[in-house]
């Protein structure tokens, strides 16, 4: 290693040695290190190769701005290697080569560079069209920035959400005053700082501070100490990535990802150095004067002994004081009076040529630095919603309108107005001059796509890739836009910016998909269907069992002995209140009023166009008291629906939504009386609780409301009770039915046996356009009740009678048309199968379909195209399975 | 289907009272407490977690960490109406938390041997201005005790907890599902936490999510007895209510 003499400033334990690994070679490094650090440290020039043409890249900005330096480390590609300390055993790889960065033989797409002009993937992919797929895998291969890794579990992260008073977004000088004040002021303040230390600028200096006498370091550590020492929360390494309305700022710690709520934004993101145009401006061993100034300070590392500095303002003078004091040749240039035009050298900087009124002359140098031309960083203030202005005095964008929660301060507003420098323009000369190093966008390819008619920054943002790399637009942004309005002939102000978007800074995947959760509803039973074998399914966001075994014997056990089905996912509610009747007219098409206590009624809700919502049953419990039930998927927009007409129509009725609270068995089969008897403490007999009755009382020494009520044409009995005691009642109700051969049965066996029994289900047999008239449900429908909703639309759809019919059909054997199958009159469609099952009580295939109302008649034949064939069907309207419901109500 | 309509009636069963001894009430997330080894106990008609072994780290949990207990199978009764007139009308009691959620909404919650008391009394106060019902079995509860507990709602809600005072509820998302929170008071030995009470339908898993939002943060699953100060000494109701 090769390093300075020890200085207060650095951030380095020189008595603890670490060794990493750089492509496989050993390197040392000190404890305090980056990679990036180390790697100049151990004269290590090339950090990576370039995206496209494979060029060398070195350090350039050492703040984690750009992106010359992204290496894979320890598997992790795209590590940003200036601002990643170096661990212990730690591997890094460099990226984008082969066989090696030192020597990349696919640098030869440099020099055929001729053929990869702007909007390169847009012409291959056009023209001729046989190439792409032949192209594609090798451009993956050979382009872009490191390799997915398959072979290791993605970085743990978490979403976790702050809220503060005050958020600053910057830790440099003007950032820790702010932060400071606001926490000395009482509020609760938190700070982001994107690099591993506080300071900014500050911090990497050693130059005494005006007024002060202290050197810069030394003030960046005061105002640290002041900040903590007011109650300042402050999160290093955490830069902030997008700012959205609320506001919401977003920010990307190493293992997590922040969701800030504050009340008042800072920003304090200070000025983003810019790179020069000339050729070979991208060249190892050209830097900012940042990154020049950090190697120096916090690292001791000397990155060039013959070093040509280039003043667009008085950081580079500092810079190259600093240079001089670390013992370099230093050659200071002073734009505009004199130019670089030209970068000398291949894996290295080897010289740069001069240009001024006097001539050309060449400077040999190993160090090339920017210092001074500086953008104020605003694109998190644009992202916040403030309207930025050109400043001539700035010669760039600074904020001018901002919203009541927003400041922006130091360098990121304007401030100090140091004297600057207009945005670089293209040298006229021949030779690659980038303005994206990202991307490896160059002069040239910008003077063609402008050529090709993309002559906005937006356009030519999209076209040629622009500012769309991994720095997005940090270190190019004024590069882009100065080139832009030259080649176009515009102005600055008028060639304005892209649009500003998250995220501001790079951020891994694994950091956005934080937090992903999959919410899951269970059953109280949940557990004993995983011990009997279910196979679940997702029904919205329940975990149903989908079958236990063969569906078909399921069925067997419903119509020849008994089983049990899990229905605690359907919709239970409590309405009850003065006005209960009232909101339940309202709300149904059928009467309620005339319900008796005790007594079910099935129903169904319509919206106001008389379109079936959803469906179930309402079983009185009082004078004013109801338990009315809704489908599975209907649940919550039901619980929604009868919130939002009770708040309308003001009635005194209060609704609580008890779905989860109760479990609900439904024991069907003709044996199911018996096994009933044996866990009900009251009469369950056909007398005492007949079809369409409920009651009260206990089974299984739980209070429980028991609903004769079914939809799988057995004798049945929907049992609900609390879920707490789900799991209990389960357990007797299976040892109670054990000697009868009980067996539960899921959803795949209910849908046979519903459809057995032409059971309309809601959603799936219904649509948006579908009303009680064409799905077989008219019945229900009073017309003389005073008003409910949807009864002016009924009103004239009966007049006019539905256009379809919801029929069942029988289809000749064999033959299962799938759901969605088109119902067809000629080779023209008109209707559609929703439901069909091959049932074996039938021994065929049933179905129920929407077709011509003319058709809706028993045993008239249609044809079902589907899977390339066509099968008849007829139309059955009478149940397939006990037409006349004798088994239901026995 | 056709209609149907049976006009007989018949006489509404006598009620029947609690739950017999032998019927076993349980969280969502019982099964998951016994794969974790938990040791349980009856509270009333439910079966709780006492401990799932060390009785002492669970302690220090509470304390010093973060304690994740499963406090589901308190009595309940969620109250609708104008909430500060019916609550007003409660008598006070000491073992009676009252979680207000809005100006309509509140749940009250006492201990699993409480049987209908407060049920009752609320029916009673809520008459005829608005609606009690038993809502035991509405929720899963969770308890999140100790210093790290608020760390912990911050990866899941949006909420700002730190807002919520100590006896205050409120009504919002947590782990993308709809929840109560409650801040409790610090009691004797017990740091203060938050009541997280969620759709017992999501009770299996708002555990587990519980559990893997906790990482880092010195986060154990820990059962009733650790919530109850050790000076509570056989009162373990004050706790947990």
């Amino acid at each position: 290693m090769d390093r300075l003499a020890p200085s207060p400033a650095e951030v380095l334990d020189r008595t603890r040695r670490l060794t990493f690994s750089l492509d496989g070679r050993a390197l040392t490094a000190f404890n305090g290190d980056t990679v990036g650090s180390a790697m100049a440290a151990n004269g290590v020039t090339i950090t990576a190769r370039s995206f496209k043409y494979h060029r060398p890249r070195g350090l350039f900005c050492m703040t984690g701005a750009c992106a010359s330096c992204l290496c894979t480390v320890d598997g992790v590609p795209n590590v940003r290697s200036c601002l990643e300390p170096v661990r212990d055993g730690m591997r890094v790889r460099r990226q984008n080569a082969w066989p090696s960065a030192d020597h990349d033989l696919l640098r030869a797409f440099d020099r055929g560079s001729a053929g990869l002009p702007a909007g390169f993937y847009y012409k291959l992919g056009q023209r001729p069209r046989f190439l792409w797929p032949m192209a594609e895998p090798v451009v993956r291969r050979v382009a872009g920035l490191g390799r997915v890794p398959h072979d290791r579990t993605p970085q743990h992260a978490d979403r976790i959400t702050l809220h503060v008073d005050t958020l600053v977004i910057g830790g440099g000088r003007a950032g820790l005053i702010a932060a400071r004040d606001a926490a000395r002021a009482g509020k609760r303040t938190l700070l982001l700082e994107s690099r591993p230390e506080l300071g900014g600028r500050l911090r990497s200096s050693t130059r005494p501070v005006n007024g002060s006498g202290l050197p810069a370091y030394q003030i960046a550590a005061q105002l640290d100490g002041e900040a903590r020492e007011a109650g300042v929360e402050i999160r290093l390494q955490t830069p902030a990535i997008g700012v959205f309305e609320g506001p919401l700022v977003a920010a990307a710690a190493p293992d997590a990802l922040l969701r800030i709520h504050p009340s008042e934004i800072v920003v304090a993101t200070g000025a983003l150095e810019q790179p020069a145009m000339f050729v070979n401006n991208d060249l190892p061993g050209i830097m900012l004067a940042e990154g020049v100034d950090r190697l120096l300070t916090l690292y001791g590392v000397l990155p060039g002994r013959r070093a040509v500095v280039v003043a667009y303002g008085q950081e580079g003078q500092e810079t190259a004081a600093s240079l001089r004091a670390a013992g370099a040749q230093v050659q200071v240039v002073n734009p505009p009076m004199e130019t670089v035009v030209r970068a000398i050298g291949g894996a290295r900087l080897r010289a740069v040529v001069i240009e001024s009124r006097t001539g050309t002359r060449q400077i040999p140098c190993d160090l090339l630095v920017i210092g001074g031309l500086l953008a104020p960083s605003t694109n998190l203030v644009a992202q916040a919603g403030a309207r930025l202005r050109y400043d001539d005095a700035a010669h760039w964008f600074v904020p001018a309108e901002l919203p009541g929660y927003l400041r922006v301060v130091g360098r990121a507003a304007g401030q100090p107005r140091t004297p600057a420098c207009s945005p670089p323009t293209p040298v006229p000369s021949h030779g690659k001059q980038f303005t994206c190093l990202c991307m490896d966008v160059t002069v040239k390819e910008m003077a063609h796509a402008i050529k090709e008619g993309f002559d906005s920054i937006e356009l030519l943002k999209r076209y040629t890739t622009l500012s769309m790399g991994p720095c997005q637009g940090k270190a190019c942004l004024q590069a882009s836009v100065g080139v832009t309005a030259h080649l176009t002939q515009q102005t600055i102000a008028v060639t304005g910016t892209p649009t500003a978007r998250a995220p501001w800074t790079p951020v891994s995947l694994a950091t956005l998909a934080a937090g992903h959760l999959t919410p899951r509803k269970e059953t109280a039973m949940h557990d004993r269907h995983v011990e009997a074998g279910a196979a679940f399914m997702w029904a919205g966001d329940w975990r149903r069992p989908h079958h236990y075994r063969d569906p078909g014997a399921e069925c067997e056990a419903v119509h020849e002995r008994v089983a049990v089905i899990d229905v605690s996912s359907l919709g239970k509610f409590r309405v009850k209140g003065p006005d209960a009747v009232a909101l339940l007219e309202r709300l149904y098409p059928g009467r309620v009023q005339d319900l008796k206590v005790l007594r079910i009624r099935y129903g169904a809700m319509l919206n106001d166009q008389g379109v079936i919502l959803d469906d179930g049953t309402i079983c009185r419990l009082g004078d004013d008291e109801f338990y009315v039930t809704t489908t599975t998927g209907g649940t919550s927009a039901m619980d929604q629906w009868m919130r939002w007409w009770l708040a309308d129509w003001g009635l005194n009725v209060e609704l609580v939504n008890l779905s989860g609270g109760f479990a609900a068995l439904n024991l069907a089969g003709p044996r199911s009386r018996e096994v009933m008897e044996r866990v009900c403490a009251f009469d369950v007999g056909a007398r005492a609780l007949p079809y369409l009755a409920a009651a009260r009382g206990d089974l299984a020494g739980v209070e429980a409301l028991v609903l004769r009520i079914g939809f799988v044409g057995e004798l049945s009995y929907e049992i609900h009770v609390p879920s707490a005691f789900g799991e209990h009642v389960w357990d007797a109700i299976m040892q109670a039915g054990a000697d009868f051969g009980i067996a539960p049965f899921g959803m795949e066996a209910q849908r046979i046996l519903r459809l057995e029994k032409q059971h309309v289900i809601v959603g799936q047999d219904t649509d948006a356009l579908s009303t009680p008239y064409g799905a077989g449900l008219g019945w229900m429908v009073k017309g003389d009740k005073p008003d409910f909703l949807g009864r002016r639309s009924l009103e004239i759809a009966r007049e006019t009678g539905p256009a379809e019919r919801l029929v069942g059909f029988t289809i000749e054997a064999g033959a299962v048309p799938p759901e969605g199958a088109a119902i067809i009159d000629g080779n023209r469609p008109v209707g559609r199968v929703t439901s069909s099952r091959w049932s074996a009580r039938h021994q065929g295939g049933i179905g129920l379909g929407w077709v011509p109302s003319a058709w809706a008649e028993d045993g008239h034949t249609f044809e079902i195209v589907y899977d390339g064939r066509r099968a008849t069907a007829k139309v059955a309207l009478q149940p397939f399975y006990d037409p006349q419901g004798k088994r239901l109500r026995s | 289907m056709s209609e149907q309509e049976i006009t007989q009636t018949v006489a509404p069963p006598e009620p029947v009272g609690p739950p017999r001894r032998d019927a076993v009430g349980r969280s969502p997330a019982h099964h998951l407490h016994a794969a974790r080894g938990a040791r349980f106990r009856r509270e009333g008609p439910f079966e709780v977690v006492a401990t799932y072994g060390d009785l002492e780290a669970e302690r220090r949990a509470t304390r010093d960490g973060l304690a994740i207990a499963d406090v589901t199978g308190r009595r309940m009764v969620d109250v609708r109406g104008p909430i500060d007139e019916i609550l007003g009308r409660l008598p006070l009691a000491p073992d009676l938390r009252r979680a207000r959620i809005s100006s309509r909404w509140a749940i009250l919650i006492s201990a699993p041997d409480s049987g209908d008391t407060y049920l009752r009394a609320a029916e009673a106060s809520a008459s005829p201005l608005g609606m009690a019902t038993d809502a035991t079995s509405l929720y899963a509860s969770f308890r999140l005790a100790g210093p790290r507990a608020g760390d912990l709602l911050a990866r899941l809600t949006a909420f700002d907890v730190r807002s919520l005072e100590a006896g205050a509820a409120t009504g919002t998302q947590l782990a993308k599902i709809s929840a109560i929170l409650i801040a409790i008071p610090a009691g004797d030995g017990v740091g203060r936490g938050y009541d997280v009470l969620v759709p017992s339908e999501y009770g299996r898993y708002a555990f587990e999510t519980l559990l893997q939002a906790a990482h880092g943060l010195d986060a154990r699953p820990c059962g009733w007895d650790a919530l109850v100060p050790a000076s509570a000494g056989a009162d373990r109701r004050g706790g947990t209510a």
